[in-house]
C-alpha cells in the first residue's frame, strides 16, 4: 500500500465499500423447488393442468431444464387453456434476467394470439405473475395471482 | 445488451453511429477524435449498464484506479523498485477483484466439501465481461511497466479502451499496444466502414442462423438425458455443441471486429478456421487467438517460457493451461478441460513431435477434431461428474445401444445444418473465387449480406432461442 497515492487508495476503499453493499443483499433462498411448488399448489387450482416432464418444458420454453437447480411446471394440453404455473430454482442468479425476459416475451406473444377473440384468456394473461428473487423465478397465469405472489414471497 | 438483439440493431447502434459520425469539431482533428472517444465511451457505459446497472460502478472504479496506476508507473520510470511495487499492487488489486467475483463461491464450495464446513456461499452474480476487461487492463499496466507503451494521460481514452462496447463483454481481448495509436487518431473510410458492416453481418449470421439453430439440437439432446442416450446420439450432441460454440463465439468475435472497423479500429482476428487444425498446437493457434496470445505474453513468457529447460517448460505449460481452464469458469470441469489440453500439448511437444510429421494430414485432422470434441464435453457440462457421464455415453459404457431411433431422429434433423456449417467452418465459402468486376462484386455483396441480415432479423423476431455461450466467462 505504501507505493500507492491517495487517489488510488480512495479507489481501493470505494471498491471495498461497493463490494460490501453488493454482497449485503438477501442470500438465495434455502427452500427447495419441490417445497415451493407444494406451497403454491395450496393456493391455486391446478386440477385442469398436469405436471410436465423435462422434454415438455423444454419444448414449451426452448430452455434446457438441466441448466437450473430445479424446475416444476404445470400446464394444459388444451390450446384454449392459458393457466400455467412455473417455478424455477436458478443454479446461478445471473440466469434470472434472460429467463424472465424469455417468459415475458412468451406471454406477450400469447396475449397477441388471444387478443380480440378470447377476452377471458386475454384477461388471465394480462394478470400474469412473474417474480424473480432470491434464486427463484415464479411464473403463473391463474385466477389467484395475488395469493400466488404472496405465498411465493412467504416461502422464500 | 447483446449484438444479436433488436434493441441493439435498430436503436442502440444507429444512434451511436449517428452521434459518432456527425462532425461537431470538424475544424480540429484532435478535438474531433476526443469527441468521438467520448461518444464511444459514454455509449459503451450505457451498453454495459443496460444489463449490469450495478456493476458499471465496479468498472468505473477499476478504470479510475488503473488509470492512476498507469500514470504512477510512468512517473517512476527511473525507479525500478518503486515501479515494481506499484505494478504488484495493481496486479494484486485487479486479480483480487476478478477472483472475488468469479472464484469466491468456488472456493467456499470446495472448502465446505473438503473440511466439512458450512460457510454460506456469497450472493454474487458474475459481472459480465469482467474476465475480458481485467485482462485488457492488466495488459496495459504491464506494458506501461515494461516501457513498451506510454501511460495514457487522457482518462476518456483509457476508459474507452477498457469499456469499448464492441469487445467489452466477449472479447477479443485487445492488448493496449495494438490500439494505442488508434486511440489518438483513426480514420474511417467508406470502404473500411462497409467492410466492417459486412464482417458484422457475417458474424451476426454465424451467431443467429448457425449457432442458434444447431444449439437447439444440442439443448434437445441434453434435455432428453445423455445418460440414457446411445453413443451415436451422444456424439451427435457434442458435434452440435462443437459447431454451436464455434459459430457462437466466432460469430460474436466477427461482430466485434466488424463494429470496431466501422468505428475505425483494427482489432486482430480471434479465430482462423480452428476446425481445420491438424494438431492441438495448431488448433490453439487458431482458436481464441487473443486469449492464447495474452497468456503467452503475460504468463508463459514471464514464467520463463521454454528458456529454462524441459522440466520448467512442462511446469510452465501446466500452469498456463490450468489457468486457461480456470479463466473460462470457476468449476473443476474447466480446470480438467485446461489440464486436458496442457497434457496434450506437452505430449505433442515432447513425445509425439517426430511421429506426427509421418502421419497423413487428413488422419491428423480427424484425430485433432475427435480430441477437440472430447474437450468440449468437459466445457459444455455443468460439472466434472456430468462430463464423465457424457463421456461414458460416447464410449458405449452406459449399457445403451450404439444407435437407436432417437439417434436417427436427431440425425435427420441436424444433418443438413451440420453440413452447411461444416462448409463454413472448413473455410469452403471463403475459397469461392470473388467476382472480378467491382460493380458486380459490390452488387453481389449487397444482395448477399442484405439477405443474411434480413434472415437474421426474421429469425430474431420469430424465435425466443438466442443464448450466448461466452457471456458467462
Amino acid at each position: 500500500m505504501k507505493a500507492l497515492r491517495l487517489k488510488e487508495i480512495v479507489c481501493v476503499l470505494l471498491t471495498v465499500v461497493f463490494i460490501f453493499f453488493v454482497t449485503r443483499s438477501e442470500p438465495p433462498s434455502e427452500t427447495s423447488v419441490a417445497d415451493m411448488a407444494a406451497a403454491l399448489l395450496t393456493v391455486t387450482d391446478v386440477s385442469a393442468l398436469h405436471e410436465c416432464k423435462n422434454a415438455e418444458f423444454k419444448r414449451e420454453f426452448q430452455i434446457n431444464p438441466n441448466d437450473y437447480d430445479g424446475v416444476v411446471y404445470y400446464t394444459s394440453d388444451s390450446i384454449m387453456e392459458v393457466r400455467e404455473l412455473l417455478v424455477i430454482r436458478l443454479a446461478d442468479e445471473a440466469q434470472g434476467e434472460a429467463l424472465t425476459e424469455r417468459i415475458r416475451g412468451r406471454v406477450e406473444d400469447k396475449i397477441t394470439l388471444f387478443n380480440g377473440y378470447a377476452p377471458e384468456q386475454e384477461a388471465l394473461l394480462d394478470g400474469y405473475v412473474l417474480e424473480e428473487t432470491r434464486g427463484f423465478v415464479l411464473f403463473a397465469v391463474c385466477d389467484e395471482p395475488e395469493a400466488v405472489r404472496r405465498t411465493f414471497k412467504d416461502h422464500l | 445488451m447483446v449484438f444479436s438483439s433488436a434493441v441493439f440493431l435498430f436503436v442502440f447502434l444507429p444512434a451511436v453511429l449517428l452521434l459518432y459520425f456527425v462532425p461537431v469539431c470538424f475544424w480540429n482533428d484532435k478535438l474531433e477524435t476526443g469527441r468521438k472517444n467520448l461518444v464511444l465511451c459514454v455509449a459503451s457505459l450505457l451498453f454495459y449498464a443496460w444489463g449490469e446497472p450495478v456493476y458499471v460502478m465496479l468498472m468505473l472504479l477499476s478504470i479510475a484506479f488503473n488509470f492512476n496506476i498507469g500514470l504512477d508507473i510512468g512517473r517512476h520510470a527511473d525507479s525500478p523498485r518503486k515501479k515494481k511495487a506499484i505494478l504488484a499492487a495493481a496486479v494484486v488489486f485487479d486479480l483480487l477483484i476478478l477472483g472475488f467475483f468469479k472464484y469466491s463461491n468456488f472456493v467456499i464450495v470446495n472448502l465446505n466439501h473438503w473440511f466439512a464446513l458450512e460457510i454460506s456461499p456469497l450472493r454474487l452474480s458474475l459481472p459480465v465481461g469482467i474476465s475480458f476487461y481485467t485482462f485488457q487492463i492488466l495488459s496495459y499496466i504491464v506494458d506501461v511497466y515494461r516501457g513498451e507503451v506510454q501511460p495514457q494521460k487522457n482518462v476518456i481514452s483509457f476508459a474507452m479502451y477498457v469499456t469499448m462496447f464492441p469487445q467489452l463483454i466477449a472479447g477479443p481481448i485487445v492488448q493496449y499496444a495494438d490500439i494505442e495509436r488508434q486511440l489518438r487518431s483513426r480514420r474511417v473510410t467508406p470502404s473500411g466502414f462497409f467492410d466492417g458492416v459486412t464482417v458484422f453481418i457475417r458474424g451476426l449470421g454465424k451467431k443467429v442462423l448457425f449457432a442458434n439453430t444447431i444449439g437447439q439440437f444440442y439443448t434437445e439432446i441434453v434435455a432428453d438425458g445423455v445418460a440414457q442416450a446411445g453413443a451415436a446420439t451422444a456424439w451427435l450432441g457434442i458435434l452440435c455443441y462443437t459447431m454451436q460454440i464455434y459459430f457462437d463465439f466466432g460469430g460474436y468475435s466477427d461482430m466485434a471486429i466488424g463494429l470496431g472497423r466501422m468505428f475505425g479500429f483494427a482489432f486482430l482476428p480471434n479465430f482462423n478456421f480452428p476446425y481445420t487444425a491438424v494438431s492441438i498446437k495448431d488448433f490453439w493457434s487458431r482458436w481464441h487467438i487473443s486469449l492464447s496470445g495474452w497468456f503467452r505474453d503475460y504468463v508463459y513468457i514471464p514464467l520463463g517460457g521454454n528458456r529454462k529447460g524441459v522440466p520448467r517448460t512442462i511446469l510452465n505449460l501446466a500452469i498456463v493451461w490450468c489457468l486457461t481452464g480456470l479463466w473460462h469458469g470457476a468449476a473443476w470441469n474447466f480446470v480438467a478441460w485446461g489440464a486436458f489440453y496442457g497434457i496434450l500439448l506437452i505430449a505433442e511437444k515432447y513425445l509425439l513431435a517426430g511421429v506426427l510429421v509421418k502421419i497423413p494430414k487428413a488422419v491428423r485432422h480427424v484425430v485433432t477434431m475427435v480430441i477437440v470434441m472430447v474437450g468440449w464435453v468437459f466445457f459444455s457440462c455443468e460439472s466434472l461428474s456430468d462430463a464423465i457421464v457424457f463421456l461414458r455415453s460416447m464410449c458405449c459404457l452406459n449399457g445403451n445401444p450404439l444407435w437407436n431411433g432417437r439417434s436417427l431422429y436427431y440425425l435427420a434433423g441436424c444433418a443438413f445444418p451440420l453440413a452447411l456449417m461444416s462448409l463454413s467452418a472448413f473455410g469452403v465459402y471463403d475459397r469461392i473465387p470473388k467476382l472480378r468486376n467491382d460493380y458486380l462484386r459490390t452488387a453481389w455483396n449487397a444482395l448477399l449480406y442484405g439477405g443474411i441480415f434480413a434472415l437474421c432479423v426474421v429469425y430474431l423476431v420469430s424465435s425466443t432461442y438466442n443464448p450466448f455461450l461466452y457471456f458467462r466467462f
